[in-house]
């Protein structure tokens, strides 16, 4: 954490973006772990408040090889495999 | 202090130029000035001579916890009281919606650092993607820059129609100051007709009189120096432009507070 200024009011620091080398042109697929993956509690992602929306069942049959990603993206990063679905389901366009 | 978005649809027609004119503007009054520069082409950055910065406006976006913005403050070549966030190629990677909120984490990154400059500019790229959502949803003020030009006149009009829908949706504190017309040319027709036109449609809105094509311009951006420090005839008449369109976005003055009061007290005791 840093101080402002002032020195009154302790705030992140800032951390350089993990695309900075990549150039803008690179395809999406060769760009690495797609961007949902990326974000967490370390950028602002996780600002603002939890959603309020009425949570439902999606009910979806998936090949078992991308049930068992999900299932070890998921301990990988300490979440829920909904929480993983669920940050994929919002990269799509137009959600 | 005063957040001023300068933008356009149409790339080449002097949105730098024209937040680099009103910086030196800025600079010349001894104005605490910070630019953020969101075009990933950088221009603005390489003209205040900002080389190497460690931080960018992309990772600023790519983070935007609240206050993270100010550790990709640097000052500028052109001296102490102008300071810059610069940008980098990589920015462009930031111009697509990311997470919940995208168009608000230039202001979330920001906090209350605008409160301690005088004036803010952000200079957008040429489209109106998530770099300049995040632009118009931080500023409380748009600059549309055109030129005299049939496909600019179009873009300015798409532009000045995108700061009416991030008011509506994101910012009501936004409104639309001026559209500036650059690079004009008085003895060539289409631009006379051109400038007629744009007067006609956005009327009250159009800056008059608008910026003339000046070699100095171009000089003094690859000198690293403000247009007001270039001694030209040409420049010193954009130095003049730009210092009357600063009056208009900057607060009215107040008046100058008077000297002590004489005390009554002092004369009976």
């Amino acid at each position: 954490m840093t101080t402002t200024p002032s020195g009154s009011t302790p705030r992140p620091e800032l951390r350089k973006a993990g695309d900075a080398n990549l150039h803008p042109s690179t395809p999406q697929s060769a760009a690495g772990e797609p961007s949902f993956l990326r974000k967490g509690l370390n950028t602002g992602d996780s600002v603002g408040p939890p959603d309020r929306d009425k949570l439902v069942d999606l009910g979806v049959k998936v090949p078992k090889s991308l049930r068992k990603a999900v299932r070890d993206e998921a301990k990988r990063r300490g979440m829920t495999v909904d929480d993983v679905v669920r940050e994929a389901l919002r990269e799509r366009p137009g959600r | 202090m005063t957040v001023v978005a300068v933008l356009s649809m149409k790339g080449g027609v002097g949105k730098s130029t024209v937040a680099l004119g009103l910086a030196s503007a800025a600079w010349d009054r001894g104005l605490r000035t910070l630019v953020i520069d969101l075009d990933p082409q950088a221009n603005a950055s390489m003209a205040l001579d900002v080389d190497g910065a460690a931080f960018t406006s992309s990772d600023v976006l790519a983070d935007a916890r609240p206050g993270v913005a100010a550790d990709a403050v640097v000052v500028s070549g052109w001296g102490d009281s102008v300071s810059v966030i610069p940008a980098e190629r990589s920015l462009e990677h930031r111009n697509v919606a990311q997470g919940r909120n995208s168009a608000l984490r230039l202001r979330t990154a920001l906090a209350t650092l605008p409160r301690t400059y005088d004036l803010v500019l952000i200079d957008c790229p040429p489209s109106l993607g998530e770099l300049t959502r995040n632009a118009l949803s931080t500023a409380d003020r748009a600059i549309v820059v055109t030129e005299p030009t049939h496909f600019a006149l179009h873009g300015a009009t798409e532009a000045l129609e995108a700061i009416d829908v991030i008011a509506a949706a994101a910012n009501p504190g936004l409104r639309a100051s001026w559209v500036v017309v650059n690079r004009f040319r008085p003895d060539d027709r289409e631009h006379r007709l051109n400038a007629d036109r744009l007067a006609e449609e956005h009327g009250p809105l159009v800056y008059d009189p608008p910026i003339p094509e000046c070699a100095g311009i171009p000089q003094s951006q690859r000198a690293v120096s403000p247009i007001h420090s270039w001694n030209s005839p040409g420049s010193r008449e954009v130095a003049e432009l730009m210092d009357d369109l600063l009056d208009t976005l900057l607060p009215p003055k107040r008046p100058e507070p008077r000297g002590p009061r004489l005390s009554l007290r002092r004369y009976l005791t």
